[in-house]
Parts: C-alpha cells; structure tokens; sequence
C-alpha cells in the first residue's frame, strides 16, 4: 500500500513541475525543453545544502534551492528570450545537454551515482518522511503552488502573457513590456521547478543524473500535452496518468522487462492521438474574457463592460 | 593526431548527412524533425537485418537501407505529419509530434531487438596504411560520397524546376503557393530526401560503432548543433551545412586531446551557445 501512496506523492511532485512548465508554455507560449535543468539544479542544491545543516533546517535548504533555481535561470532566460519558436527552443535544449553532461562529470554531485543519505521532508519537529505524511505536506503543496499560478493567470501579468502568446508583436505595439513580462514568466517558472525538485530529492532521499536529463524534459511535456497544454488543473491530472501509466502497464500483465520501452511507445502514441483528437489536451484552459472581468469589478451583470 | 583527425572527419561526414536532412527540412518546411533520431536508429536495424540477418552483401544492403529509410519517413510524413500540416497547426505542434515520432520509433525498436548493442560489420575491410595513418577502403567512401551528394544537391537545387520549387518555398511559402508549387510535392520531396540523407548517415557510422535504439540521438544533437552554426548562411544552406557538421565533427575529435572524452557532448553544445550568442537573423536575401 505503501509503494502506491509514493507513486501519488512523486505524481504529486511532478505536477507541480509540470504546472510551472504550463506557466512558461502554456500561459506566455514559450516553448523551452530545459525544465528538467530547473528540477535537477533545486534538487541538487536541496541535496548539497542540506548535507551540511542539522536536521531540522530542510525548508532553509528548499529556499536556498529556490533562489540557486531562480540565480541560474536569470542568465538562461537573457539569452533564451532573445529568440523566439523553435530557436527558444534549441537554445533550452543546449541548455539541459551541457547541464546533462556536467552533472554526469562533477565529482562534486557525485557523477553518475548522483547524491544519497538525503535529509527526509522536515518542518521544525514534523517529520514527513512516512508515506501518508509525505501525501499530506505534498498534496497540500500541490494546491498552494496551484492557487499561486491561478493568481498569476487572473491577474494583469497573466492577460499580457496570454497575449503575447496569442500575438507578441500586437502585445510590444500596444506599449507592453514584453521582454520583462516573458523573463519573469521564465524565471518564476524555473524557481517553481526548482521548488519541485527540493521536494522531489527530499522525499526519494536519493538522486541522480537520470532524474534530470532530457528524457525527463520530454516527460513534462509529455505531462502537459496529455493533461492540457493551457489549463494548470490539466498538469497536474496529465501528471497522475503520467507518472502512474508504468505501473498500470505492469498491472496489465506485461514483463517489467518491456515496461519502460511500452510506457515510452505509449507516450509517443497518446501524444500524436491526443493532439490529433483534441490538441487542448483532457481539461481545456478556461479563459476569462474581457467582459467578465468587467463585470467581476462592477459587481453586477450585464453584457456590456462599464 | 591524425587519428583523433581521422575519428573527427568519419564522426563529421555522419553528422554532416544528418545535418543536410535537419537543416532542410527546417529551413523548406519549418520542421525542426526530432523524429529524424528515430529513422537514423530504424535505418542502422534495417542494415544489420539485411546484412547480418538476411545475409545480403554489404554493397547491396546499404542501398537498400537507404531506400527504406526514405520510404519509413513518408509514411511517418503520411501518418504523424500531414494531418498537422494540413490543418496548418503551430510549429510547436509538430515539434512534439517529432518527438513522438523519436519515442515510438527507439522503443518499438527495444522491443523488437532489445537495448543492447550490435555490431553490423566485425571487422571494417581493404585496411591500408596513408603517411603512417591507419585507413580502410570505408574511409574514403565516406569523403567521396559526401562530396559527390553535396554536389548533386547544389546542382538539383540551382537548376532543376523541382530545386527551384524547394528554394521558393524555403523563401516564402505562400507566394510559392500562389505560383502552383505545389505544397504536398515539397513536402514529399524534402521528407523523402530527408529520409534518406539520415539512412546514409546512419549507414556511414554503423559500419564502424556497435548500434543501439537509442543510437540516433547523439548524431542528433551534433547535427541541431551544426544547423545553428549554419544558420548564419542564408539559403538552404547545403554547403554551410557541411562545412559546420564536418567543423564540429573535427573540433570533437581535436578537442579530445585537451578535453576528456565524457564531456565530448558539451562540445558542439558549447559552440552552438556561443553561435546562438553572436548568429544574426536569417538574412531575406537566399541562395542556394
């Protein structure tokens, strides 16, 4: 019972990377394949951080982890943002290759062993490190870092992402600031990530390059087209069905042999299926139009703004 | 020296195939093809079917795979790809159906052969020594057909209608559109050949390295490298093409003197960065 309580709390962990991926693709167009990076650099600097402190100190290490996550992804997001489409995209995708090949080759992060002995979730005298605990303090993660998003998404950032997502130049004509509205989207975006990967090296106590390299990359976009490119509700359910899809196969009767190979085809296939069928992904974004949040200021109803 | 020279030019003319079927068919159709790593692996599968399986001689069976490579990536085209196309979805879209392509293509493959390594060729043949280098008959295959693709590509695209079409489309689509070049014959086209420039690429390597499913990722990454260090060419950009998968191909294999063999992949990432850092737009003004 136990191992399936810890396939919810990782599915819980990668939804709420996979909601900081939709903020940056989903809500401000972005394509960028390095969130991986962002997961792996929280996770490593939770790891490192906390190996030197006393127990008892694993949230200090999960904001330090917040703040490396978000001091690297500034640099990043200056010479990602200075392209647009596809070449965004080749430049995050360098991004997570070299930070793929230095984390297998720094002695320091431990090579391709990557880091054990890691500190169990922690705050003050509660310790987390039990199967239901670590549900509890996860989910209850899960709906903060969601409300949080949701803030963002309703407020006059997310309807200029939105925007620029739906036409940049027409956004930049009508005086926004673009470039700062995409670079806070990206680096709020790489901090949440970061935020999920302290979590995520806290809770399995063990990690390694594996867990952050470019299969993982496609992995939270494979998240997000399943549950919904545009919708974080959507993320974090593609998330559950993701990250549970393996063990479903095994359940199936399938040798564990083929497990990983099928689960993979199977992605590759719901991916084509899923954009073909409905490219909104399996919850769709619900946007509020200009109307309805005139008429939420004016208090009343009608059809016509004030 | 001349050894690490010699591993760079084999690894350079490899990724330089690759490089020509990701570099046109991003610069003609937009596409960036992720889904190319996967036809690579399938094409290295069919040659050792053909050869080692089937027992087809060698001469025989690397034609033959480049045939198949080129017809697996029309009906991935037929299957994956059209139906996006033809509802004019985002570039994003297909960006991730190429990766789907990558995931099915790599894993149905574990499947089928397991991911364990296999050799095509046990011994490479006609080995000869050159001012004291090591060569085999191969080597200098490779160099002859890479020199006499690139010529026929160069001339296909300057003068045939068909490489005129193809320069159009990469310049403007809709108003090659408007001048009945039509968009399926571009796409079939370009697909078609991207196939089999990838087959090749896969054929001239597989002869010397042991092949795996997932074998067509990291000649990928070399060749997303290479397409970005061209893009500061105008054009479809045959030759520049070349020139930066053979450039990154010898810088690889230079730089192991200096730099360990486990961070060759940062390599031409690292050039790639510094390109992405310095590289101007895509000029309006193209050539071939």
């Amino acid at each position: 019972m136990s191992f399936y309580i810890g396939v919810f709390v990782f599915a819980g962990i990668y939804g709420i990377l996979a909601m900081s991926f939709t903020l940056v693709h989903g809500t401000a167009g972005m394509f960028t394949v390095a969130h991986a990076v962002f997961f792996g650099i929280g996770a490593y600097a939770a790891a490192s951080i906390g190996h030197g402190l006393p127990p008892g100190f694993v949230l200090f290490d999960i904001i330090a982890a917040v703040i490396i996550t978000v001091a690297v992804a500034v640099p990043v997001a200056v010479v990602a943002l200075r392209e647009r489409g596809q070449y965004m995209m080749l430049v995050t995708f360098s991004t997570q290759i070299v930070f793929s090949v230095a984390l297998l080759n720094i002695a320091y992060f431990g090579g391709e062993d990557g880091l054990g002995g890691i500190q169990p979730l922690r705050i003050g005298n509660l310790i987390a490190n039990g199967p239901i605990a670590s549900l509890v303090v996860v989910y209850v993660l899960l709906i903060l870092v969601y409300f949080l998003l949701r803030y963002i998404e309703h407020s006059a950032l997310g309807r200029l992402l939105r925007a620029i997502r739906e036409d940049e130049l027409a956004a930049e004509a009508f005086g926004a600031d673009v470039w700062g509205a995409k670079l806070i989207a990206f680096v709020a975006s790489a901090g949440l990530a970061g935020f999920a990967g302290a979590l995520f090296a806290h809770y399995s106590g063990y990690i390694s390059p594996a867990s952050f390299s470019f299969q993982i990359a496609i992995l939270i976009v494979t998240i997000s087209v399943l549950g919904g490119q545009y919708s974080m509700i959507g993320a974090a359910l593609g998330a559950v069905v993701v990250i549970w899809m393996p063990y479903l196969i095994e359940m199936v009767g399938f040798q564990s042999v083929h497990v990983a190979a099928l689960t993979q085809l199977l992605y590759g296939v719901l991916i084509i299926v899923i954009l073909f069928l409905r490219p909104e992904g399996l919850v769709r974004e619900r946007v509020k139009l200009y109307t309805e949040v005139a008429m939420e200021r004016r208090g009343g109803r009608g059809d016509e703004p004030a | 020296m001349m050894e690490l020279v010699i591993f760079g030019l084999v690894w350079g003319v490899s990724v330089s195939f690759l490089a020509l079927a990701l570099g046109t068919t991003w610069r003609i159709l937009g596409i960036l093809d992720f889904g190319l790593a996967g036809v690579y692996a399938v094409a290295a599968y069919a040659l050792y079917t053909f050869h080692v399986e089937l027992g087809i001689p060698i001469w025989f069976a690397v034609p033959l795979t480049v045939v198949v490579g080129s017809i697996l990536q029309l009906v991935i085209y037929a299957v994956a790809y059209r139906p996006f196309l033809i509802q004019r979805r985002p570039m994003a879209t297909l960006v991730l159906i190429s990766l789907a392509v990558l995931y099915i293509c790599e894993n149905a493959l574990t499947l089928f052969y397991s991911s364990s390594g296999r050799m095509v060729l046990t011994s490479l043949p006609f080995r000869f020594e050159l001012a004291g280098v090591s060569l085999t008959i191969i080597d200098i295959a490779n160099v002859v057909v890479l020199v006499v693709i690139v010529i026929g590509l160069k001339l296909m695209f300057r003068y045939s209608d068909l490489g005129l079409s193809l320069r159009a489309t990469a310049t403007n689509p809709e108003l090659a559109r408007i001048f009945a070049v039509s968009p399926e014959r571009v796409r079939i086209t370009v697909l078609g050949l991207a196939g089999g420039l990838t087959s090749i690429s896969s054929v001239l390597l597989s002869i010397y390295e042991p092949i795996t499913p997932s074998g067509g990722f990291n000649p990928l990454l070399f060749a997303f490298a290479a397409i970005v260090v061209a893009s500061t060419k105008s054009g479809i950009g045959v030759g520049a093409h070349v020139l930066a998968g053979l450039g990154l191909g010898l810088l690889t294999g230079v730089s192991l003197i200096v730099i360990p063999s486990q961070w060759q992949l940062a390599v031409p990432f690292a050039a790639m960065l510094v390109f992405s850092l310095v590289r101007r737009s895509v000029s309006t003004q193209r050539t071939v």
